[in-house]
């Protein structure tokens, strides 16, 4: 807006095109330039020129006498008001007559001021300014309106949008615990259209009556106190499919339309999830059971066999041990879901049949180890304790220290693994004559198994073993989903 | 054959797989013990049980896909003491007898004999 002066009054000037008709052209050019001070000004010098003027340039108001010829004054006003694109253009309406007669029939028109000729020249400017301003005005309301019209539109789309494609079932019960929405997400919980029924019988429907209340019970809570609500996972039997389902779900007080609360309940049908662990769970106790009752067997038939040949019972006895030991990893394995065993606990465990607390010592950082690992490293342990019972330190008053380190500063390159078996305080050592069982299993077996090394050293205080081998060989592989 | 402790002492065995029944039996039998049964399914070992009287039972936890529980009810009822043989581990076994003795398949024969003296520590043995 601009700041004019009007017969030295100040006055703020509003913008604006204004288009002059009027046959007359004395009259014509008095009006424009009356206005030509403070606003752009057309002319036209007929109602005929004024409308084709008005079709291709818009003005921001009409100045127009009453009596023109080819298209008075009333005749243009009726093509304006007719035509849904200009039927807002203001138009002031000058007449020579001033009849409150004439007045009224100009406004009945259509006109939105009525100006008798004679008239003063700052009543006009004045009238033209007070109508360009209501112009301003209607245009910024109506720019305003659309811009909340389309700002509500795209909240509208992105709120449906999140609430369709949401991975979660949601569903909004109103203070009447009335369904009002209900996600695609959330529709294979519900029976059929719920929309509009009360939450109660529908969940009554469903479940049991006191599950179904004790939903209800939470849903008033959330409600009445505005406390979100966490479930825990749980199962429920549903009456109306006769299947267990399993759930976990949110509630959340919201302010619904209307100024009332209303409550949220966001859901996952964990179901599926739960399935897959009990089934994984048997299977593993099964797994478990058929590997110990299929050892067992082994061990039965080697003992009939072994009596029948009349073998020695040291030999029997020497083939149970590790029979054994091998199901005693098994047993360390399973307690961890066949996911891996603790080094230690693979260690200490085959040890345990050979030597108590104060004999042997088990040492090294927490390490979990891989299945196939795990067991090798368990036949090798048995190994090394058989030796050192018949002829090492276990054999006298000795002692055996286990420990492992992982050396993973290595730059660059991978972290190994080290372990060590030192056996102290036993009689005197000699080489063995021949390689046994053990020294293979561990010189070659695990070696290859662990992709490493492995070296027994018969030095004269006492048995040493050393194995090295990849952290990566040794340890539990992160899972690959493909 | 060596006597044991556990000489003449009558002992259930409730396994469903052949072999390991007969390496239990020969356990026993090394051990002195008399063998009742085997029993390798619920019913018969039922059955026994009403009918015999013995010192201890050895029950496999799976006969066939079927869980030995009711078997355990049935000699908490009459009173007589039992221990789990089981490929399952502790987790394995219905919670109300998870303090009972449980050997780890496979075991050896000391630790059955270990098992049995435990069970039958403070008991005389049944002149039958």
């Amino acid at each position: 807006m601009l700041e004019g002066e009007l017969s030295g009054r100040r006055m703020l000037v509003a913008e604006g095109h204004v288009l002059v008709a009027d046959d007359n052209p004395d009259m014509r050019a008095y009006i424009r330039g009356l206005l030509g001070i403070y606003w752009d000004v057309a002319v036209a010098e007929d109602g005929s020129a004024a409308l084709e003027h008005i079709l291709q340039k818009r003005p921001d108001l009409l100045v127009t006498d009453s009596v023109m010829p080819k298209l008075n004054g009333f005749g243009l006003l009726q093509a304006i008001r007719e035509d849904p694109a200009l039927n807002d253009l203001p138009v002031i309406l000058l007449s020579a007559r001033s009849s409150e007669e004439a007045r009224i029939e100009g406004l009945e028109a259509g006109a939105d001021y009525y100006l008798a000729k004679p008239f003063s020249g700052r009543e006009l400017i004045a009238l033209v300014n007070a109508n360009l301003k209501l112009v301003h005005l209607r245009r910024e309301t109506t720019r305003q309106l659309r811009e909340s019209a389309k700002e509500l539109q795209s909240r509208t789309a992105q709120y449906e949008t999140l609430l369709h494609r949401a991975p979660l079932g949601v569903y909004v019960v109103d203070a009447d615990l009335r369904l009002v929405e209900i996600n695609p997400a959330a529709m294979h919980a519900f029976n059929v259209r719920c929309i509009g029924r009360n939450l109660g019988e529908v969940m009554q429907a469903a479940w049991n009556k006191n599950y179904a209340d004790e939903v209800i019970r939470r849903f008033r809570h959330t409600l009445d106190t505005g406390h979100p609500y966490t479930s825990c996972e749980r199962s429920e039997r549903r009456i109306d499919r006769g299947i267990l389902e399993f759930y976990e779900w949110q509630l959340h007080r919201i302010s619904m339309p209307g100024g009332r609360f209303g409550v949220v309940c966001y859901f996952h049908d964990t179901s599926a999830q739960v399935r897959a662990r009990v089934e994984r769970e048997l299977l593993i106790n099964e797994l478990n059971h058929r590997v110990k009752n299929t050892l067992a067997t082994i061990q039965s038939v080697a003992a009939q066999t072994l009596a029948g040949a009349g073998v020695d019972r040291e030999v029997h006895e020497a083939l149970e041990a590790r029979l054994i030991t091998m199901a005693g990893a098994h047993d360390v394995l399973t307690r961890r879901n066949w996911d891996g065993a603790g080094l230690h606990d693979i260690v200490s465990k085959a040890l345990g049949p050979f030597a108590d607390d104060q004999k042997m010592r088990v040492e090294g950082p927490s390490l979990h180890v891989a299945p196939t690992a795990a067991l090798a490293i368990a036949m090798a342990v048995h190994e090394l304790a058989t030796n050192a019972v018949k002829y090492g330190s276990l054999s006298g008053g000795g002692q055996v220290k286990v420990s492992w380190r992982v050396d993973d500063d290595r730059e660059g390159e991978e972290p190994w693994l080290h372990i060590e078996w030192v056996e102290s305080g036993g009689p005197p050592v000699n080489k063995p004559a021949r390689k046994g069982f053990g020294s293979r299993l561990i010189g070659r077996g695990l070696a290859s198994q662990l992709s490493g090394e492995a070296s027994i050293e018969y030095a004269r205080g006492g048995v040493v073993c050393r194995i090295h081998a990849p952290l990566s060989s040794v340890k539990v592989a992160p899972v690959q989903l493909s | 054959m060596p006597q044991s402790k556990l000489s003449g002492r009558r002992v259930l065995v409730v396994e469903d797989e052949a072999m390991i029944a007969m390496m239990i039996e020969d356990m026993l039998v090394d051990l002195g013990c008399d063998i009742v049964g085997p029993a390798s399914q619920i019913a018969q070992a039922l059955r026994v049980i009403e009918s015999e009287d013995f010192d201890a039972a050895i029950l496999d936890v799976n006969l066939n896909g079927v869980q030995i529980f009711p078997v355990a009810d049935a000699l908490r009822a009459k009173g007589v003491p039992f221990v789990f043989a089981t490929g399952y581990g502790a987790s394995g076994i219905s919670v109300e007898y998870r303090d009972r003795l449980v050997l780890q398949k496979p075991f050896k024969q000391q630790q059955l004999e270990n098992a049995l003296s435990s069970l039958l520590a403070g008991s005389v043995p049944d002149p039958g």
